[in-house]
């Protein structure tokens, strides 16, 4: 099952805290509606192959045992427990101040902007491992979105605004990176990847990376 | 009555279809008849359902396997965003819309909807609209940017083509169907019921559609909204959505999906509404929890309003806001929960039979259960960073969408059929045709949540070979090709059933709804005669019933100068309050609707000073319309039946044109709120704010253009006295000033508007004053020639009443448009002007 | 009049909506005006204001209940009323996440 489930892209293989906690809920979530799947269609086949089965609960009981007071229970427990979790993501920097890169897309390729906006890569982001790094991801043109599915989520990259988004490699190694957001005839060739390096390596990945042009924004 | 009953019957069922029923040939270009117009748009829902299938099939051979040439990425853009255009505006709406127009007055015990040639109208526009689009994808010039349009993408400068304007245009003209079918359900299914009918006694059914119909008023105007805008911004350059010159991206989203979400409860809603109906009679035992399910309903409406968010979780939303989303869009389910629960308590405690809804039945259970569930999965925020915009997302709205429309559909059709071909089903194919959908859709979507979480992006045509998504992705397509064929069955079986069905007398279900106490196929005036309900109407006897109607023993059981009765109630009780005569057939709607069809032709091939010539040819052609419309004396009660004597409608305080006027300045009204919070949000969230300069705005024409809306709105009376007429030329001429000195403000300001978005949005508050300005003018020319025609009296001034209401809603938003200049500037931080 | 038994069944739900865009603008025009960087004792002056327009739209809500329902829940209608008005009160779960989430970007 879970050999299934890997691959460059999978969110559901994540190499990092952030994805981690993600996929995390994915599978408590998976069980929890398994579960309900099956209650409910048990309960449907059960009152159509045996009728009369369901009889001896009273029709006012079934609704507000099985219609109100079930989901809204799991439902206040499943939405404080995602807010957590939102939170917690929002929240966590890992190894000292979070390393800060720009993701700027525009038609169709992506450009990241390092310390300050004077050195720059393209299609290539270089993260540090250990360490968390927020990704503020803008576009020159039409909606972009970064996402790195195994190291995190994923966040627009709209013009005229620069949101953030929190993404952190346990170990070095290449991680793959797409564009998902609708942004054009290239939208489906709009990869890039992302090269985390151990951190006593970074800075000289840093330092070799091509000076800017002009200022970040 | 020395006649035998059958006899009465017979000469009633003749007096009756000559006044109600359609004529053949040409004549049906003239039908307003609701069950009429509620097949129609049933069937040609059916015919995009069937378009919107083939292109999914398109999608489903260019993603079977990796690196496919099938279709570039230009051509499969198209294909993707008309499939998701065509399902949901040209299928799923306007299917159920149909449903609701034929079933809704002859569960109600009515004989038709309040406002026929407005059904008539909404379909033209609904089917002109949907050719058109369907037309530009065979020229090559369909939208392309997906079925939410995102702008800049959609912005002139990234899309310079037509395909934009061919979305933006299109589906305005459809929504003007949507629109008109809402205000119609509303007024219906609140003053058209049999008498006695209170609102707890209706069937199930309309409790739905009524709520369904409330959903669409406040729904459908910020989508027209924000069609306007961007069609305004594409066209003249004003830049709400530019970032670049205050505008921004994010306002699209925020009406697309304030609309887009409801949306999707409002297609799950009827849905849900038909099971509520189909169940119980499966079940042999009323509905349980009438009363909750209600609630349950209303719940859903108004949490469907707040949740739209849920669909921007990655835009950059700060987490508190979120929460507000994710909350709402968990506890739907809760709703969803009581409505699910009280079809299995109905069920547990009924005696149900097999049959083919039954089977559908189980297909809803089975698959909209697990929409629901990826539903709640995909309202928890950080679920939906990963998820969003992946195939993911794809496989849980068609769970949801196939779920708790199409197959609830499906049910429905086997289940009413009979009644609209009066025959019975023959039952070869249906069991292997749901098999086929029903394993082919499982085999289709379900594969798909897992190609999403491995990473793979909704709407991209190649994929590489090494991300590992091609066996999924094959299965699905082989799985698409299976559901496909499965409908292709279904429609093969529905068409036997048409032509080889046996038929039957009455009631074959043994329902308790009034729609089955009348013979199959329908007449065309539903009942000879209107019950008297003195129970809740989904435990009826049409058996009884029926025979009892037929022979005009009901009210309204014998005929009037050729008039087309129904009996309007009380909203809340049911008491008959009036009789309503509806106006005749005609080609009006027909040509109302070319007409409107021309405006938006020539919006799309820019030629913008023709197009106000077509819209002046649509409002001569809405006010022939009025011929038919009224009475030139005052006259006695009239006699419907068993003691009763009722008012014409003209002649009472609240008939139904008068509620549709209301209902039409809500969501005229909703249309400008969003028009309002849409300026705020710019100032709160556009980048490039606030603009270099304030805003110059003459005071002066404020000033005249208040004082003028102040004395039309004081003079624009709703009573008639022997100074209406004065009153009225005094109110023309107020407009007239208003119309000028607003008109002049526009000509001012058209220039700086496409500077900065805050310009824009004063401009376009001002041309939202213009317009209502000008339509009371209208009206209030109009209320003068009824008067001089003698259409009004101090008992029949229901004109006046109608002019009063829109006077006053005109005076109310105008001195909110003449004030909001002065906002802008005080928010951009200048000092006013 | 008939219009307003109708109203009375919508009428928490209207509240609802309306306190839930009260909310929604109030967080947007506070960040962007930064009354989350005041601090007033342990919390910022918009957490605060959040708050107390949370608590207000509770007490707004109860209060429009209880009062479309003082006749009683005789009528079918007005029992629709009562439950549809109590799930209002309800959904303002919606709105606690004003007390401990992250309010601006
Ligand atoms: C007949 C079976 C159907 C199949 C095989 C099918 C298949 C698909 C696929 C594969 C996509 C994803 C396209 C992409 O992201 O590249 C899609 C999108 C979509 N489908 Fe379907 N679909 C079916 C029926 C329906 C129905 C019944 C509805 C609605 C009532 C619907 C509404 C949509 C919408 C709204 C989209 C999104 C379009 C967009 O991304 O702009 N589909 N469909
Ligand atoms: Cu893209
Ligand atoms: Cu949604």
């Amino acid at each position: 099952m879970l050999a299934g489930c890997t691959g460059d892209l999978s969110a559901l293989d994540p190499a990092g805290p952030f994805a981690g906690a993600i996929a995390n809920l994915w599978w408590l979530m998976l069980a929890g509606a398994a579960a309900i799947f099956l209650l409910v269609l048990g309960l449907f086949l059960l009152v159509i192959f045996r009728p009369g089965s369901g009889r001896r609960v009273s029709p006012s009981r079934w609704i507000w045992m099985g219609g109100i007071a079930f989901p809204l229970v799991t439902l206040i427990a499943l939405i404080g427990h995602g807010l957590m979790r939102g939170e917690y993501i929002l929240n966590l920097g890992i190894g000292g101040a979070p390393f800060e890169v720009e993701a700027r897309g525009s038609r169709w390729r992506w450009d990241f902007r390092y310390a300050e906006g004077v050195r720059t890569s393209e299609a290539i982001l270089h993260i540090p491992t250990g360490r968390t790094v927020v990704v503020t991801a803008t576009s020159d043109d039409v909606i972009h979105s970064f996402w790195v599915p195994r190291l995190g989520g994923k966040i627009d990259a709209i013009p005229g605004h620069a949101a953030t988004v929190r993404i952190l490699a346990d170990r070095p190694g290449i991680y793959g990176g797409i564009c998902s957001e609708y942004c054009g005839t290239g939208h489906d060739g709009m990869v890039f990847e992302v090269h985390a390096h151990a951190p006593e390596d970074f800075a000289a990945v840093l330092a070799g990376l091509p000076e800017a042009q002009e200022p970040a924004r | 009555m020395t006649q035998s009953p059958r006899k009465s019957a017979l000469r009633l069922h003749r007096e009756l279809t000559a006044i109600w029923g359609t004529p053949p040939g040409w004549g049906r270009l003239q039908a307003v008849n609701h069950t009429i117009i509620g097949k129609r748009f049933m069937m040609t829902a059916l015919v995009f359902f069937a378009i919107g299938g083939i292109l999914a099939m398109l999608i489903r051979t260019q993603l079977a396997t990796t690196q496919s040439a099938f279709l570039d990425a230009a051509s499969y853009a198209q294909v993707f965003t008309m499939h998701g255009v065509v399902m949901m505006f040209l299928f799923a709406i306007p299917f159920f819309e149909g449903l609701a127009m034929y079933l809704l007055p002859k569960m109600l015990g009515s004989r038709d909807l309040a406002f026929p040639r407005m059904s008539a109208y909404g379909y033209w526009c609904y089917l002109f609209g949907g050719t058109f689009l369907v037309g530009a994808l065979v020229a090559g010039v369909a939208p392309d940017g997906g079925w939410f349009m995102y702008t800049p993408l959609s912005s002139s400068t990234y899309s310079p083509g037509v395909n934009a304007d061919v979305w933006l245009l299109g589906i305005t003209f459809v929504e003007i169907s949507a629109l008109s079918a809402a205000v119609e359900i509303l007024v219906s299914v609140l003053k058209l019921r049999a008498p006695g009918m209170s609102l707890t006694r209706m069937p199930i059914f309309a409790w739905y559609m009524l709520i369904v119909a409330g959903m669409m008023l406040i729904g459908f105007p910020p989508l027209i909204l924000g069609s306007i805008l961007l069609e305004a911004e594409r066209a003249f350059g004003l830049p709400f959505f530019d970032p670049t010159r205050g505008g921004d991206p994010l306002l699209w989203q925020h009406l697309f999906w304030l609309f887009g979400h409801p949306e999707v409860y409002i297609i799950f809603l009827p849905a849900a509404g038909a099971l509520s109906t189909i169940i119980p009679t499966l079940a042999r035992r009323p509905l349980e929890g009438y009363e909750i399910v209600v609630a349950a309903v209303i719940a859903l409406a108004f949490l469907s309003f707040g949740l739209w968010v849920h669909h921007m979780y990655t835009v950059g939303i700060p987490h508190v806001a979120l929460s507000f989303f994710s909350a709402a869009s968990g506890l739907a389910a809760v709703p969803t929960g009581v409505q699910i629960f009280a079809w299995l308590a109905t069920l547990a405690h009924g005696k149900p039979r097999m049959s083919v809804p039954m089977l559908h039945i189980f297909g809803f259970m089975f698959v909209f259960v697990l929409g629901g569930l990826t539903g709640v999965m995909l309202a928890m925020v950080p679920f939906d960073w990963q998820a969003h915009d992946t195939h993911f997302v794809v496989a849980h709205l068609h769970y949801v969408l196939v779920g708790g429309f199409v197959f609830p559909m499906l049910a429905a059709a086997y289940y009413w059929l009979p009644h609209i071909f009066g025959r019975q089903a023959v039952q070869h194919l249906s069991h292997a045709a749901f098999w086929m959908i029903f394993i082919g859709f499982n085999l289709t979507f379900f594969a798909m949540h897992l190609t999403g979480l491995r990473g793979m992006p909704r709407r991209i045509s190649i994929y590489p070979p090494e991300a590992g998504w091609e066996t999924l992705n094959f299965v699905s397509s082989m799985g698409g090709f299976i559901m496909t064929t499965g409908f292709a069955l279904v429609a093969l079986d529905l068409l036997l059933l048409a032509v080889f069905g046996k038929p039957f007398r009455r009631n074959p279900w043994q329902a308790g709804t009034l729609e089955w106490a009348m013979p199959t196929p329908p007449p065309a005036y539903a009942f000879a005669s209107l019950p008297e309900i003195s129970a809740r109407a989904d435990q009826l006897d049409p058996d009884r019933l029926g025979p009892v109607l037929a022979s005009g023993q009901g009210y309204l059981g014998a005929t009037r100068h050729g008039w087309m009765e129904i009996i309007g109630v009380d909203m809340v009780t049911g008491k008959p309050e009036q009789v309503v005569v509806l106006p005749k057939r005609t080609c009006l709607p027909l040509l109302t609707a070319i007409a409107t069809g021309s405006f938006f032709a020539l919006l799309l091939v820019k030629l913008y000073w023709l197009a106000p010539l077509a819209l002046l040819i649509v409002t001569a052609l809405f006010l022939l319309w009025t011929r038919d419309c009224g009475l030139k004396s005052d006259l006695a009660a009239l006699a419907v039946g068993h003691g009763t004597d009722l008012p014409h409608h003209y002649q009472t305080a609240r008939p139904p044109s008068y509620w549709a006027m209301v209902f039409t300045l809500t969501a005229d009204a909703t249309l400008f709120a969003s028009l309002l919070f849409g300026s705020l949000f710019l100032w709160l969230s556009a980048p490039n704010w606030p603009p270099e300069s304030v805003i110059p705005i003459d005071a002066t024409t404020s000033v005249i253009s208040a004082v003028a809306l102040i004395v039309a709105a004081g003079l624009g009376r709703g009573t008639f006295t022997s100074r209406t007429v004065g009153n009225l030329c005094i109110v023309a001429v107020a407009y007239a000033v208003a119309l000028l000195a607003l008109g002049y403000v526009l000509i001012e300001i058209h220039a700086e508007a496409t500077r900065h978005a805050a310009v824009a949005s004063i401009f376009a508050v001002k041309a939202y004053a213009v317009l209502h300005v000008f339509i009371g003018l209208i009206l209030s020319l109009f209320c003068l020639w009824r008067v001089r025609r003698g259409y009004v009296s101090a008992r029949r001034d229901l004109d006046l009443r109608l002019g009063r209401q829109w006077h006053l809603f005109t005076l109310t938003t105008g001195l909110i448009a003449l004030a909001f200049p002065f906002v802008i500037n005080l928010l951009a931080g200048g000092t006013g002007p | 009049m008939s219009g307003r038994a109708v109203f009375g069944i919508l009428i928490g739900w209207i509240g609802w909506a309306g306190g839930f865009l009260l909310l929604y603008v109030l967080q947007a025009t506070g960040c962007r005006a930064g009354w989350d960087g005041h601090l007033l004792g342990p919390i910022s002056a918009l957490r605060l204001l959040l708050i107390i327009t949370t608590v207000a739209i509770v007490l707004v809500l109860i209060w429009v209940t209880v009062k479309a329902n003082r006749h009683g829940s005789t009528s079918s209608l007005a029992r629709i009323g009562v439950l549809a008005n109590s799930a209002a009160i309800l959904a303002a779960l919606c709105f606690t996440g004003v007390i401990w989430l992250r309010l601006c970007a």
